[in-house]
């Protein structure tokens, strides 16, 4: 057989860009399911958003501390699951981190040590258990005002996820997709050769050789330090919260989770940053078939990688 | 924040602007985001037959609506069913749309099928005395829509309502009345265009399923781009220009989707309205430049809509506007733009500044808002948002552009072919 190239399609969504690689021998029909895949992150988006004004999480964060929230029941699951990551992780992992984030000034700004009563504050309105879930009417409530749920550490993971299944439904027998190449997934094994294989980059330490993730059937996640850090009370800190302590995540740098599923995969490795190496036993543990690696300043202030990529 | 208890007026004040996204209760009751004026009597309880990707986004937001119950979804792919009851996991779910209709758990029936499918589904939903939101085109031939709206006016105690959504966005509402008090000046001519990059192809296991998916690539069961896509704005033409057009012009190519389709992916066509006013609306599936847009030109101002932001650009010797003062301004196709936000008129009032105070997009999109007056006209009693004759005239026009299109021929658009028979 002849090579046949890839159908590439991408799409700007959630403050990244999402590319779809597929491989097959009908490019009508490989882009018209790319099409249906990348359709369906844009709904996502347009769903999970943050920010945007019409955005079904804009509107549960505006109106659930005055009412019950009636929400699209894929989104109410979707919820829960969250919520089961956050015990499944020691509450690590977190979607309602946002207050602590803007008491620190991780939002759109470079970071400053919060008044203790300021992050006495925001920890009041951090954290899954202020959130309840209504199964019979699909509602969820908070607890007080200023309880928000931002998915920003997991819609991207959910996006994969869910276009995955989507192409996989199309027939689609070979592909790779990322969201913003933190977020990655092969369909498969490529046309030429034998595994998707995807180096993972700085801070991972790239001497001998950078550690390396075979994607055939499986997703990986890559979650940094993001932002610059800041200097306060001796002490450096990155733009990385620990929902428990409501403090910056000080020594872990960089965390990957290969893995089954992208979603997992996405809030894992959040989880990860926050725990750093200790917890790589823990995870191993809990969630069979799943790899990780997490990259942290040591004691002298050198980067090691601890982990089985 | 004194003492343990939590004070939401303390935490509004005391808030940094970080917390900016967060209104207050009453600033949410004034922007339309918390209801003061919930409709009346129990939830409504709907049927949704085609649970396809439109049929899917209908039910999320029906998922969201308090006076909304979504009791059976009908669908005869049985994977779109499926994914349907994802959305409406208390539904019931059946093949056969029939039985939907004959259910007395349903009260309204959402026809959202593939649009050659409407009018058989539609005539029994009346028949059966089900109020109906049937999605726009109603029809791909005039026949069939003129079946359709003809049957909606006999029986005026059943709501129907079209799906042409723009009719209940807030902010074409919102600007709708800048519009009727003559901002324009006289109207020159309009400009509107849809481009995506997308070759409108869905994919199926089976070639017939696959065939049946593609029915927007033929001539026989869609009205291609125009009739099918560029009704809406051409709606919001006719609403804004208070007027229907008389002839229309058209072309249409194959331009990169070349695999055996019917439906041309690039066209362009020219609507002419009363007065002299022309519309040119243009559309491509191969180019996704500046996405969608309908643009009103008039002696005093422009306007330009957007789905989400509209803008007033005004001509240097036109009056100055009481409330300019306190618009917020924003740079558009290298102008000066008076950014139109909808829902703003309260603010005026109160010397506040829209889009600096408030959101500057609307908190309720189109199609939450349509089933919001879709539901209120059942419960309440409220006039219709979008009417059969509304529906059926923006059909008309799509329908008959395509054959301009098509055959490249001018064809006149007679009044006799917008009328209506009323009961």
């Amino acid at each position: 057989m002849a090579h046949v190239p890839a159908v590439a399609l991408s799409l700007k969504a959630m403050a990244t860009r999402f590319e779809l690689l597929l491989y097959g021998d009908d490019p009508t029909r490989l882009r018209a399911a790319g099409e249906e895949a990348l359709g369906e992150i844009e709904r996502l988006e347009s769903q999970l958003s943050f920010y945007r004004s019409d955005s079904e999480v804009r509107w549960i964060n505006q109106r659930a501390a005055f009412q019950p929230v009636r929400i699209d029941p894929r989104l109410f699951r979707l919820l829960e699951k969250c919520a089961e990551l956050t015990t499944a992780t020691d509450g690590a992992f977190d979607i309602t981190v946002g207050p602590l984030m803007r008491a620190w000034k991780f939002v759109g700004e470079g970071g400053a040590m919060p008044s203790r009563e300021d992050l006495e504050a925001a920890r009041e309105r951090s954290g899954m258990h202020l959130i309840s879930f209504d199964e019979d009417t699909f509602s969820i409530s908070f607890a007080r005002p200023g309880v928000e749920i931002d998915l920003g550490g997991y819609g991207k993971g959910y996006a994969i996820e869910r276009a995955v299944e989507l192409l996989r439904e199309n027939g689609v027998k070979s592909a790779l997709l990322h969201g913003g190449t933190s977020s990655v997934y092969g369909i498969g094994t490529p046309a030429k050769g034998k595994s998707w294989k995807v180096a993972l980059s700085r801070p991972f330490p790239a001497d001998p050789d950078p550690p390396v993730a075979t994607l055939d059937d499986r997703a990986l996640s890559v979650s940094a330090v993001h932002g610059k850090s800041f200097d306060a009370g001796g002490r450096q800190y990155g733009h990385v919260i620990d929902p428990r302590t409501g403090r910056p995540v000080s020594r872990a740098l960089a965390a990957a989770v290969a893995g089954q599923s992208p979603s997992v995969c996405e809030a894992l490795s959040k989880a990860l940053l926050v725990h750093g190496p200790a917890w790589l036993i823990a995870l191993e543990e809990r969630f069979p078939g799943y790899q990780a690696s997490v990259a942290f300043l040591n004691d002298v202030d050198v980067i090691e990688q601890s982990g089985n990529f | 924040m004194k003492n343990d208890r939590f004070d939401r007026r303390d935490f509004l004040k005391t808030a940094t602007a970080g917390f900016a996204l967060l209104l207050t209760e009453e600033e949410l009751r004034a922007a339309g985001a918390i209801q003061d004026d919930p409709i009346p009597g129990p939830p409504l309880k709907i049927g949704v037959i085609g649970a396809g990707l439109w049929g899917r986004d209908i039910l999320t937001t029906l998922s969201r609506q308090p006076a909304a119950q979504v009791t059976a979804i009908s669908d005869i792919y049985e994977p779109y069913l499926k994914k349907g009851l994802e959305v409406a996991p208390k539904a019931s779910g059946q093949a056969d749309y029939r039985r939907l209709i004959e259910s007395p758990e349903v009260e309204a029936v959402v026809v959202a099928t593939p649009t050659h499918q409407h009018k058989e589904i539609v005539l029994a939903a009346l028949q059966a005395g089900k109020h109906v939101y049937c999605e726009a085109p109603l029809a791909n031939t005039v026949e069939d829509a003129r079946a359709i709206a003809q049957a909606a006016l006999q029986v005026p105690k059943q709501v129907f309502q079209a799906g042409l959504q723009g009719r209940s966005n807030p902010l074409y509402r919102h600007v709708l009345q800048f519009v009727k008090t003559g901002v324009l000046g006289n109207a020159a001519y309009v400009t509107a265009q849809w481009n995506k990059k997308q070759s409108w192809r869905r994919v199926a296991p089976t070639p017939e399923r696959e065939k049946e998916m593609n029915w927007r690539l033929s001539h026989k069961t869609a009205a291609g781009l125009i009739g099918e896509i560029g009704l809406h704005q051409l709606d919001l033409i006719n609403w804004y220009l208070g007027g229907l057009p008389a002839a229309v012009q058209g072309f249409g190519s194959i331009t990169n989707w070349n695999d055996g389709r019917e439906a041309p992916d690039t066209i362009q066509t020219i609507f002419e309205y009363p007065a002299g006013v022309r519309a040119v609306y243009t559309s491509t599936l191969t180019s996704s430049f500046s996405d969608s847009f309908t643009t009103f030109q008039g002696s005093n101002s422009s306007l330009i809509m957007r789905e989400k932001r509209s803008w007033m650009v005004k001509e240097a010797d036109s009056a100055l506007l009481g409330w300019e003062v306190y618009a917020r301004k924003e740079t558009v196709h290298n102008e000066t733009g008076i950014a139109m936000v909808a829902d703003a008129t309260k603010l005026i009032e109160e010397g506040k500044e829209p889009g600096k105070e408030g959101p500057v997009e609307p908190a309720k999109d189109s199609l939450n808002m349509a089933f919001e007056y879709f539901i209120r006209s059942i419960r309440a009693g409220d006039k219709p948002v979008c009417d059969p004759k509304v529906g059926y005239q923006a059909t008309v026009i799509g329908i008959k552009a395509n054959e301009a299109i098509l055959s490249g021929a001018r064809v006149v658009l007679d009044s006799a072919l917008f009328e209506l028979k009323q009961s």
